[in-house]
Parts: C-alpha cells; sequence; structure tokens
C-alpha cells in the first residue's frame, strides 16, 4: 500500500545523501519504524527492490529495526511497553496502576533513515 | 564505512504539509481530513452537511478517489465546489496532491474545507495534508473492534463519527464496545453517533464543526 511512497522518499533521502559523496556507492539502508507506522516489512522490502532494479542501487540491504508501542501512564505517570496479545477492549492497562484510559504516546510512530553503508572506490 | 543520517522519511510531505497548514491559517479556514474505510459514509456525510449547512458555511471539498469521479460529482450536485484528486489507484492522498488541488479553489471565499480521503484506514492517517484535525468514519456495518485493529487513526482523530446508526437494529455492531476502545486510544476525541440516512445524531456532528471552526478562529 503506502510502502512504495514511503519506499521513494526512502531512495530520494539515500540519493541526497550519496550526492554529498561523490564516487560513493550504498550497500545497506538502515531505517527505523515505531509500531504504529503501519510500515508491513515484505511490502517494504518489495517496493525498495522494485525501485532499485536495474540501477547503481541494486541489490542495496534493506535493515529494518522496529520501535515497540511505549505508553505514559495519565494517572501515575509510568511509562510501559504494552504487551503484544490483546486482552480485548479497553485496550493497555497500566502495569503499576491498572488505569486504562488517556495515555499518552511516547514512541510508535517513528519512521526515519537512521544511517547507510557505503562504500568508496 | 557507517553513515549515520536520521531523516524522516515523510519529510518532504511534513515540509509541504506545513506549508499547506501556513497557507489555510491565513486564509482562516478549518480544514478536515475525513478517514475511514471504503463505504462508510465520507461522501454521504458531505452530501449532508454541505445541503444542511448551506446558509451557515461557505465548504469546499477536495475528493480523493482511486479511479473515479463518482464522490466528486455526487458533492458538486449540492451545489458546493468540489476539487477532484486521481490518485491513480493510490491509496492516500498526499500534501503536493492537496497543493495542487487547491489551484482550483479560494482559500478566502472558505469557512471550512473538507479533504475526502481515499477509502482505507492505514495510510491516509501518515500522511498530513496541513488538515487541523483528522475526522475517523466508522459505520456500524464493519466489525465494532475497528479502533481496536487500526489505533494510529483513533489516536490522532480529533473526533471519530459512528455511522449508520438507523442499522443498529439489524447488526451486531456494540456501540459502547466500540466508543471504549475509541476512547482508551483518545481520552479528548469527540464520538458521534449519526445516521446520513434518517439524519439522527447530525446535530451533533454540526455542533461540533461549529466548535472546531469557532476555535480555530480564536487561534
Ligand atoms: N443505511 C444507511 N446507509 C448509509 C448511511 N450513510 C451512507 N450509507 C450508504 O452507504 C454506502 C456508501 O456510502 P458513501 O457515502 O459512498 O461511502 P464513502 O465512505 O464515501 O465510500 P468510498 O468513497 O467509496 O470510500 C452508500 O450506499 C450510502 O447510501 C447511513 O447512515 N445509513
Ligand atoms: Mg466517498
Ligand atoms: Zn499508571
Amino acid at each position: 500500500m503506502h510502502e512504495m511512497s514511503i519506499a521513494q522518499s526512502l531512495l530520494a533521502l539515500v540519493e541526497q545523501e550519496l550526492q554529498l559523496r561523490p564516487g560513493s556507492r550504498c550497500t545497506v539502508i538502515r531505517v527505523t519504524h515505531g509500531a504504529l507506522a503501519n510500515l508491513v516489512p515484505e511490502a517494504f522490502e518489495l517496493a525498495v527492490e522494485a525501485l532499485t532494479i536495474g540501477g547503481p542501487m541494486q541489490g542495496v540491504r534493506l535493515e529494518l529495526r522496529l520501535l515497540p508501542l511505549r505508553l505514559k501512564c495519565r494517572a501515575c505517570g509510568h511509562e510501559f511497553e504494552p504487551e503484544q496479545k490483546r486482552l480485548g477492549p479497553p485496550l493497555y492497562p497500566c502495569p503499576q496502576c491498572d488505569e486504562e484510559l488517556g495515555h499518552t504516546l511516547v514512541q510508535g510512530k517513528e519512521l526515519f533513515l537512521e544511517s547507510l553503508e557505503i562504500e568508496t572506490d | 564505512m557507517e553513515i549515520p543520517v536520521i531523516r524522516n522519511l515523510l519529510e518532504a510531505n511534513e515540509r509541504e504539509a506545513n506549508t499547506l497548514r501556513t497557507r489555510f491559517a491565513q486564509a482562516g479556514v478549518l480544514v478536515l481530513n475525513l478517514i475511514s474505510s471504503p463505504g462508510s459514509g465520507k461522501t454521504s456525510l458531505l452530501e449532508r452537511t454541505l445541503t444542511d449547512l448551506k446558509a451557515r458555511y461557505r465548504m469546499a471539498v477536495i475528493e480523493g478517489d482511486c479511479m473515479t469521479d463518482n464522490d466528486a460529482r455526487r458533492v458538486a450536485a449540492t451545489g458546493a465546489a468540489a476539487v477532484q484528486i486521481n490518485t491513480d489507484g493510490g491509496c492516500h492522498l498526499n500534501s503536493a496532491m492537496v497543493g495542487q488541488a487547491l489551484a482550483h479553489l479560494d482559500l478566502n471565499a472558505l469557512d471550512i474545507l473538507f479533504v475526502e480521503n481515499v477509502g482505507n484506514m492505514v495510510c491516509p492517517v501518515e500522511f498530513d495534508v496541513g488538515e487541523d484535525a483528522k475526522v475517523a468514519i466508522l459505520s456500524v456495518t464493519e466489525g465494532d473492534d475497528k479502533p481496536e485493529k487500526y489505533p494510529r487513526l483513533f489516536q490522532e482523530a480529533k473526533a471519530a463519527v459512528i455511522n449508520k446508526i438507523d442499522l443498529l437494529p439489524y447488526v451486531d455492531f456494540d456501540v459502547a464496545k466500540a466508543s471504549a476502545q475509541a476512547r482508551a486510544l483518545n481520552a479528548t476525541a469527540a464520538i458521534l453517533q449519526v445516521s446520513c440516512r434518517s439524519g439522527e445524531g447530525l446535530d451533533s456532528w454540526y455542533a461540533w464543526l461549529d466548535a472546531a471552526l469557532a476555535a480555530k478562529r480564536k487561534g
């Protein structure tokens, strides 16, 4: 779905970085994505592969790092990572005080290019 | 050699969205990004709103549609300005597309600009188009676990509209359950129940629009 347009933005950023370093080639791209960024790794890898085929970045490896959802409890301020397993609603009770509502999101929406592995001739 | 970069993958979209947000603020127009799965009633809600509030507000619509201009024609039939964006199969609108659509609208002659996003509850949430608020729409013919399945949308939307409540007697949609899930994800969002068929509950949606526009004007 939207993995194709995110892959396009990613490759545009990588190209900008490579232009700053003439004669260099990118071999690995590291991307960090939060659990709420809705990035499907397989679809993203496929999109990057499709967009680089036949070009100078063909065969580039994608390394994805997933950041889990992290919430801060509205009632007691405790920060926690809710379990993946859902017990049905209400969602995400605080492990410290059981408050279920109104937590703020501390981590989970990130979607960024973290680093590149480059080779220079 | 490893080189650290740290650049937001959506930075190009977000930069353009911020430019749009400034333009919207200068014109004092409230911009709402309507997001739902296909068929939940985005266009129906717009048809109702554009008709019922015609005398109160100057409104226009940007219609995102994969292929057709059906929704833009339905909206135009109410007399409101409608600009069609064909995403050519793309699953969401982005800020550049909305920026292009603005060439066909006079922002200074508007109070509210609605953006009907492509029907899908995932991708449109990622792409800021400079809106003041996202509005999530779900209908009672879908599962009542939508908020749980699409937490990002319900976490960000400032209003969640539950549509097609005229059908509640015929379906097993649990309004209390869906509302509790939405509430758990967002403690301050308005949760509204409406029927675009019977008109029931639309008053609460119009009151929400009044309040949102007043808040925008106050800055
Ligand atoms: N019974 C009932 N039907 C409704 C209601 N609102 C919309 N519908 C019907 O639901 C169908 C889809 O409505 P649309 O308004 O086209 O939905 P949409 O979200 O714009 O759909 P897409 O643009 O295709 O994603 C239409 O047949 C509407 O007549 C409602 O409140 N009650
Ligand atoms: Mg529609
Ligand atoms: Zn707590």
